[in-house]
């Protein structure tokens, strides 16, 4: 089961993601934020508080999203990849289009995938589940200390 | 089929055939370049006219190379803007947990363990073909959905 958290400024676009993984078993707890600062300043103190040692609040895969006022998600995470914590979490961006700059930026600085927004809830899980399959696989490989 | 092109890094040739067998197993149509050391990589992915449209969507990458490791590589490809956007997956024996923090450390999109169990070796290839090429967008690529 994976603590997920989502950044997107959009209430719609976050209910959608929330309601997405509703009921899903893959899913523990989902945080989720509209602010990418207040985001950035909750995850630096879960950096430097080592929150990731107790396992009810590690945060297993972070999602993004591009479009935000005040700090974009491409600048949020070139900040959070220089973080040695968040260089070993899955960092996916998500976005409503598949601008190539936009995704070509997104691996530069290091995400571990880009998320084109589906229209559909069903089509969001479905997405998502793989999502989080792929990185509860990999996991197996996949060390934070 | 799933279509793919794919630059792998690996020197071993006993690999690198394990590799396409597999992929082809789970279904991926491989359009797939080898390189035997970083080296001849950097030369591959140089000598492409358009790399954004023509180039490779994805590079696997062994950690054990010659002369170049492929740590060294990997933060060589990273910090050059004109290969920085290639999404670069690890693909190694080694479960050594240093480097695994170092890979992502350095920038790489995925860490995978290239198992000598053939059972375990066939569901890693299908998992990264469940993601990277049927889920995320890439740059000169978008996900293939129903392959």
């Amino acid at each position: 089961m994976a603590n997920i958290l989502v950044i997107d400024d959009e209430e719609v676009d976050r209910f959608i993601f929330e309601s997405s993984l509703k009921g899903s078993n893959l899913v523990d707890k989902i945080l989720s934020f509209e602010d990418p600062i207040l985001a950035l300043d909750f995850l630096t103190e879960y950096h430097e508080k080592k929150a990731y040692l107790i396992k009810e609040e590690r945060i297993d895969i972070i999602f993004l999203d591009i479009n935000m006022p005040k700090l974009t998600g491409l600048e949020l995470l070139e900040k959070l990849k220089s973080i040695y914590t968040f260089s070993q979490v899955p960092i996916i961006t998500l976005s409503g289009s598949d601008n190539p700059a936009d995704i070509k930026k997104s691996y530069s600085l290091g995400a571990n995938g880009y998320i084109i927004k589906p229209v559909k809830i069903k089509d969001y899980t479905e997405m998502l589940t793989k999502v989080i399959k792929f990185w509860s696989g990999v996991s197996k490989t996949y060390v934070l200390s | 089929m799933c279509s793919a092109n794919i630059l792998l890094i690996e020197d071993n040739v006993a690999d690198v055939e394990l590799t396409k067998r597999t992929f082809r197993e789970v279904g991926i149509d491989l359009k797939l370049n080898v390189a035997f050391d970083a080296d001849a990589g950097l030369s591959f992915l140089n000598s492409i006219d358009d790399l954004e449209n023509h180039g490779p969507s994805l590079i696997l990458l062994d950690l054990n190379l010659p002369k170049k490791n492929g740590l060294e590589l990997l933060q060589e490809l990273k910090a050059n803007t004109k290969f920085a956007y290639i999404p670069v997956i690890i693909l190694s024996c080694s479960q050594n947990p240093e480097d695994i923090r170092e890979a992502y450390k350095s920038l790489a999109s995925a860490y995978l363990h290239k198992s000598i169990d053939r059972k375990e070796y066939i569901e890693t290839v299908r998992e990264f073909k469940n993601y990277w090429l049927d889920t995320v967008a890439l740059s000169n690529k978008q996900p293939l959905g129903d392959c």
